[in-house]
């Protein structure tokens, strides 16, 4: 029987202990931690396996239920991925920020009550600020503060949410909220939530930081902020009508920008919202169904997502470039890149055999009309971007001329382990269901679904293909609602720096000036006369002597000629 | 695109459209999804390449240059 030990803590020791081992065995040393937390995780069953009192207050530090197993696997899968895909890196500060956020993320999934979710939850924002930060360009500074600057707003109202929770209830297990409450607390802890998922407006933290990690970097930022949100929010508002058209919202608006976006990275951190927007329509719809749907969205989310950011980074690392606009050719350089990528692009685009197909059916077949069709055009933007621009201006197109570098063994080995669960629930949605919190009495492969998912992308790839010419564009980039604190930042500076600057500056000019004329007037009286400014000057401020000497001269003759007549 | 790519293409759609015929729930649109993807792409490059261009498209220096 192992100690009932919290897969977060297992992190958590990871990132104390890896500093302490010799630089070379560090990156398979990580490995040790999210091995260990799937071990723990399947040996423990069900339940409360950590409860600690204090101040009064009953905490649940680690509570195991249908709902977070499978958030738990999935997380230690995406880390043991993460750890395989960077094995050929050396930077502590990422090593150990990695483990952190993970172990926050995990803290954050098994929680039972508000207060220890509250901690992790700033674990994880303090920590993926670090990973954001070792993308080492000034860029990625910026944005890991302007990330930390939102995610520290998140985490107050959260904070604020728990306080007034505890007022209001004097309890702050972790529970669902009724559909509809009117309690402050919760909506106040659904807007801190719904910051973390990225739900615009409070969404561009996302793309902003995303894209400035280092490739690693961003395998371990795209798999858990956003995911660990929906976990929260699917144990805590599941049936909400308000989460489902913020789903719908978010599915439509990501995907609106992910075809927009120019950088490889971008489309796929705009498209992370999109997704994000499908498991909260799912949860948002509420019942079994719904939330086994939004769940299992999460699932299969978690996992071809970071093999797509696994394929970008393979680009990154080979040329150094995310550009599409430098990019080109590259696919026959990177033919194994390329098709475990397309693995995880038919899977995000729901084809079927692949593991979106199962999840995106659960969500079609309870969804409304009005709804559905627009989930339908959100699932048109995901292959168009994801699937088929990016692909195609990467690693097709034409000649970019790049030197492509090796790629370490150790990434297609990560990208392999991803892409079999990929083909798995594709193949066998039961494999799927199994780890979901309700039991499923669901077929997905009808001919309906099936025909629905194969003439959908293949009509899109027709429209794209009579216009690829032309979709391309220029590199450039597109305005979000960031632009609210990144534009006016510098008119806020101007005026509350620069402003004052200019007015202390005035002012000490204007007080010089009085003080010189002070000095000027107690040396010489005439001075201040004297135009323009300048010092005492005895050959131009003496007057002439022949003056003087002409009137004194006169001055004797008069009084001669007085004297003599 | 390769001829042959094209054709096989065609020939996915063309047994997307028999199974339609051949559903035995009956519900199965023959050709409704086929025009869905297509117009549904042009819109969302209409959107995006037309009107997105216009209002939120702007040069890549353009917070580091006010």
């Amino acid at each position: 029987m192992l100690p009932e030990i919290p897969p977060a803590f297992l992190f958590l020791l990871g990132a104390v202990l890896l500093p302490l081992c010799p630089k070379k065995f560090r990156p398979t040393l990580f490995l040790l931690f999210p091995l260990a937390s799937i071990v723990w995780i399947l040996a423990l069953g069900e339940g409360r396996h950590l409860t600690h009192s204090a101040a009064g207050m009953e905490l649940i530090l680690f509570e195991i239920n249908p709902l977070n197993r499978g958030f738990g696997l999935a997380f230690s899968l995406a880390a043991l991925a993460g750890g395989i895909y960077a094995l050929h890196m050396q930077d502590l500060r990422q090593q150990v920020a990695a483990l952190a956020y993970v172990g926050g993320s995990l803290g954050v999934t098994f929680a039972g009550d508000f207060f220890t979710l509250l901690i992790f939850w700033e674990v994880m924002a303090v920590s993926s600020t670090f990973l954001v930060w070792g993308g080492g360009t000034r860029e990625a500074q910026a944005a890991g503060f302007r990330y930390l600057m939102v995610h520290l707003f998140g985490g107050g109202l959260l904070l604020v949410g728990v306080v007034l929770l505890y007022r209001e209830a004097g309890t702050l297990e972790l529970g669902a909220f009724a559909v509809g409450s009117q309690s402050t607390a919760a909506w106040i802890i659904l807007l801190g939530v719904l910051v973390n998922a990225a739900a615009p407006p409070l969404h561009a933290w996302l793309p902003d930081s995303y894209t400035k990690a280092t490739a690693t970097g961003a395998i371990f930022l795209n798999a858990f902020t956003t995911k660990v949100a929906v976990y929260v929010i699917a144990q805590c508002f599941p049936g909400w009508p308000l989460i489902l058209w913020v789903g719908v919202a978010m599915a439509l608006y990501g995907v609106y920008y992910a075809v927009l976006a120019n950088d490889m990275r971008l489309i796929l951190s705009y498209h992370i919202i999109s997704q994000v927007g499908y498991m909260l329509v799912g949860i948002g719809m509420g019942g079994e169904l719904g939330v086994n749907a939004g769940v299992a969205h999460a699932y299969n989310n978690i996992i071809y997502k970071t093999l797509l950011f696994m394929g970008t980074g393979a680009v990154l690392y080979a040329v150094g470039r995310t550009k599409l606009t430098d990019l080109g050719g590259l696919g026959r350089q990177m033919k194994w890149v390329v098709a475990l990528y397309l693995i995880g692009a038919f899977s995000i685009s729901g084809f079927p055999l692949f593991s979106g197909f199962a999840s995106k059916a659960m969500i079609l077949h309870e969804i409304g009309t009005v709804e559905g069709y627009l989930l339908l055009v959100a699932a048109v933007g995901t292959f168009l971007s994801v699937g088929l621009k990016l692909t195609y201006y990467t690693w097709f197109y034409r000649e970019s001329g790049l030197v492509v570098r090796k790629i370490p063994g150790n990434m297609y080995v990560a990208m392999g382990l991803l892409a079999i669960p990929c083909l798995l629930f594709g193949v066998w949605p039961h494999a799927l269901f199994l780890t979901l919190p309700f039991a499923v009495e669901f077929q997905p492969y009808s001919v309906y679904m099936v025909v629905e998912a194969i003439q959908l992308p293949l009509f899109t790839f027709l429209g794209f293909w009579l216009f690829r010419k032309k979709i391309l564009g220029e590199a450039k980039i597109a305005l979000d609602t960031d632009w609210f604190y990144r534009r006016p930042s510098s008119w806020v500076q101007s005026v509350s720096v620069g402003g004052v600057n200019a007015a202390f500056a005035g002012m000490e000019g204007q007080l010089l000036r009085v003080v010189e004329a002070t000095i000027a007037l107690a040396r010489n009286p005439l001075a201040p006369w004297r135009r323009p400014w300048r010092d005492y000057d005895p050959d131009k401020d003496r007057s002439g002597l022949g003056l003087p000497m002409t009137l004194t001269l006169l001055a004797i003759v008069v009084t001669a000629a007085l004297v003599i007549f | 695109m390769k001829t042959w790519q094209a054709v096989a293409l065609g020939a996915v759609f063309a047994g997307t459209v028999v199974a339609s015929f051949l559903d035995p729930a009956g519900e199965t649109p023959a050709l409704f999804y086929a025009f869905f993807g297509f117009f549904g792409c042009l819109f969302l490059l209409f959107l995006t390449k037309v009107v997105g261009k216009k209002v939120l498209v702007r040069k890549e220096n353009y917070y580091d240059a006010p």
